[in-house]
């Protein structure tokens, strides 16, 4: 018995993961500022395994059991991600959000839907890479952040999880800085959601370095 | 089973972290008449922040404007009426049914980059925004961030982040109105 509780807080500490760290890179001529920016969701490659995009790929428990796995990861990194860096000083446009045709609202008899075009793409997220950046460029937003995850085989029979969030400018199409945190995918809700939120400190980091740590109420 | 009440007894006592926060000031700027944005809260639950937010920015006196209830242009709105009248064997029977359909955006179906015009024109000063994200990770929390910022140029007036821990018998939902009231409590002030 006493030998078990110190081995257990061992291996307890042992388990637990360290931080990632976020590495930044600030490319020549280009000063990180924060301003308004149009914001892609989350793509994922992967160099592994095919099906390794999606969290029910890694070996999910049966229909019914355990928790409800979203469909991308992108679900698991864009709302902590989105959130550091608009406290960073960046106002999104989301286009994911942006449709590309306004949807017709249907009041019907007090019941309300909206009626959109089904076929081909529906937001400018969906578009090509130039395309987008022609949305950017005529609503006057200077940059498009573009987050990246890379699904890369690890030791062991493992995965790592690469994400990697360029702002890239729209007139030249080079990016003004890069943030890149690596992790092994060890969870896939709390790796994905650890990544954004080393990348989004490695964004406040530079920005606003007063805001990476809170201040307990 | 005195073991497990003093399983919940105990889980009922850990004290959880205390709430952490962020704030961020920008250009100094009045702000009377804002808008808000519907909050944006990934895989929460965000169903009622919206309204949280607006109430609690009306009580202090700000002016809010409400897309939904907006037309973005003249909506086409059909009528039909139908009603009937039958008699069988002496015996008269009649009704009918009215159905309302009204067809067209609404200024929140509309993006926000294209409305500054119409921001403008309502005399409409900043606009607010509400995200939440679920930290997932031991202890779950939660994170809440209210940010204003101008309408005109999107410069930052204020935003202000926090985070709390969700407990044991505490739902996602509830963690995330939570943490929106403690952001709110420190902009707009």
């Amino acid at each position: 018995m006493t030998r078990v509780v110190p081995l257990s807080a061992i291996l307890w500490v042992a388990c637990v993961q360290q931080a990632p760290h976020a590495t930044v890179v600030v490319h020549a001529d280009r000063q990180p500022a924060s301003h308004a920016v149009l914001v892609l969701p989350t793509a994922c490659i992967t160099l592994a395994s095919l099906g390794l995009c999606s969290p029910a790929g890694y070996g999910a428990s049966s229909p019914g059991v355990g928790p409800v796995l979203a469909t991308s990861f992108a679900d698991y990194i864009d709302p902590a991600l989105r959130l550091k860096l608009e406290l960073a000083g960046f106002t999104l446009a989301e286009a994911a959000a942006m449709r590309l045709t306004t949807a017709d609202r249907v009041d019907l008899d007090g019941e309300r839907r909206v009626a959109e075009a089904t076929a081909g793409p529906q937001t400018v997220a969906e578009l090509p890479i130039d395309d987008v950046r022609a949305v950017a460029s005529s609503l006057a937003l200077a940059s498009i952040l573009v987050p990246r995850l890379t699904i890369h085989p690890a030791e062991h029979g493992q995965v790592r999880g690469e994400l990697v969030v360029a702002l890239v400018d729209v007139a030249t199409n080079q990016p003004r800085w890069t943030v890149t945190c690596t992790e092994i995918m060890y969870d896939v809700t709390e790796t994905p959601n650890r990544l954004a939120n080393c990348a989004g400190n490695g964004v406040l980091a530079v920005l606003a370095p007063e805001n990476l740590i809170g201040r307990a109420l | 089973m005195r073991w497990l009440l003093a399983v919940a007894l105990a889980a009922c006592t850990v004290e959880k972290m205390p709430p952490i926060a962020m704030v961020r000031n920008g250009a100094a700027v009045a702000v009377r008449r804002v808008v808000l944005l519907p909050p944006e809260c990934g895989t929460l639950l965000c169903k009622g922040l919206d309204q949280l937010v607006a109430g609690e920015l009306a009580f202090r006196g700000y002016e809010i404007v409400e897309l939904d209830r907006l037309a973005a242009i003249e909506r086409k709105r059909t009528e039909v009426q139908v009603t009937w009248r039958t008699q069988t064997n002496g015996v008269a029977a009649s009704g009918g049914n009215r159905t309302v359909e009204v067809r067209g955006p609404m200024l929140s179906d509309v993006d926000i980059w294209t409305l500054r015009a119409e921001l403008k024109a309502m005399g409409v000063d900043s606009i607010v925004r509400v995200r939440t994200a679920q930290v997932f990770a031991k202890p779950a929390r939660v994170v809440a961030l209210v940010r204003v910022t101008r309408a005109g140029d999107a410069t930052l007036v204020a935003s202000a982040l926090c985070e709390l821990e969700v407990g044991t018998f505490d739902t996602y939902q509830e963690a995330a109105e939570r943490s929106t009231r403690c952001a709110l409590a420190q902009v707009l002030r």
